[in-house]
């Protein structure tokens, strides 16, 4: 490739920086505002492939709980049994007396999960004097 | 303090801002988001009362009766049954249920043996088929 003689004269060649530092800041500034620093905590389930109810909800569940395919009732980080949850479930009902009617509480049930595990979830909120339930889907798959 | 005017202006100095380490910042951070980036994926509920416990103490019967779907295993498999009909998928179900009264509610009866996806897809073709009211009933206990 024969190079033409403008070279040889010593032009002196410049990158542009401009658009790229614009492009790295713009990527900044998205990440800074799309950042999420509390829901990492939701554990990784296979939830039920339905599209919800697809409406706003802003009230608070007071109590979530995460049903796993084996069974296994989690709160938080703890394992839970039966008896345990029924004191969680209690005390819900208890630091909510205001709004013990309108509380419900978020089940993250793993699809594959026996649905005889959640009948005994549910009826042991239903013995806490809980009326309603929310069920959560995953409306994107 | 005296600032000497007459000593910037007769050299004609230019001041320049050194770029490089505010840049170098900028790419630590994206690089740092980009890294630690967690995709959750969108989560939707599906609302449902929890049947309260019967009681013998009233005899009054309603007037309008809910319409009942019951999620249970026929023949080893799971299916939904609406008085005699037998649906093996939802979408059969909810072009079932859209052909009856809707302001009785509705109550899913879930037994022991099919998983919770089942239970979810009763109480979502309950919902888009109309009925505002989903009654969660666990049967087994």
């Amino acid at each position: 490739m024969k190079f033409s003689r403008a070279n040889r004269r010593g032009i002196f060649l410049m990158l542009d920086m401009t658009p790229m530092i614009d492009i790295v800041f713009l990527l900044l500034i998205f990440f800074l505002w799309t950042m999420q620093l509390v829901q990492d905590s939701r554990l990784e389930l296979d939830l039920p492939r339905e599209p919800g109810e697809q409406a706003e909800r802003t009230e608070q569940a007071g109590l979530i709980l995460n049903l796993l395919p084996d069974g296994t009732i989690i709160e938080g980080d703890e394992i839970v049994s039966l008896e345990r949850l029924e004191v969680l479930a209690l005390a819900a009902v208890d630091g909510n007396a205001s709004q013990a009617v309108s509380l419900r509480p978020l089940i993250r049930a793993d699809r594959n999960a026996p649905a005889e595990r959640l009948n005994q979830v549910m009826h042991v909120l239903r013995q806490s004097g809980l009326s309603g339930i929310r069920l959560a889907t995953s409306p994107g798959r | 303090m005296r600032i000497s005017a007459r000593k910037n202006r007769r050299r004609n100095e230019r001041l320049t801002l050194n770029m490089a380490s505010m840049i170098d910042c900028t790419f630590l951070l994206l690089a740092y988001f980009l890294l630690t980036i967690v995709v959750l994926e969108p989560e939707d509920q599906l609302s449902s009362n929890i049947q309260p416990e019967q009681t013998t103490a009233s005899g009054a019967r309603q007037d309008f009766q809910p319409q009942v779907v019951d999620v249970e295993l026929v023949d080893s498999l799971p299916g939904y049954r609406l008085g005699s009909r037998l649906f093996r998928d939802s979408e059969s179900l909810r072009a079932a249920l859209e052909q009856l009264r809707i302001d009785s509610g509705l109550f899913v009866r879930v037994h022991p043996g099919p998983t919770v996806g089942f239970a979810a897809s009763a109480m979502q073709a309950g919902r888009d088929a109309g009925f505002t009211s989903v009654t969660y009933v666990p049967e087994g206990q």
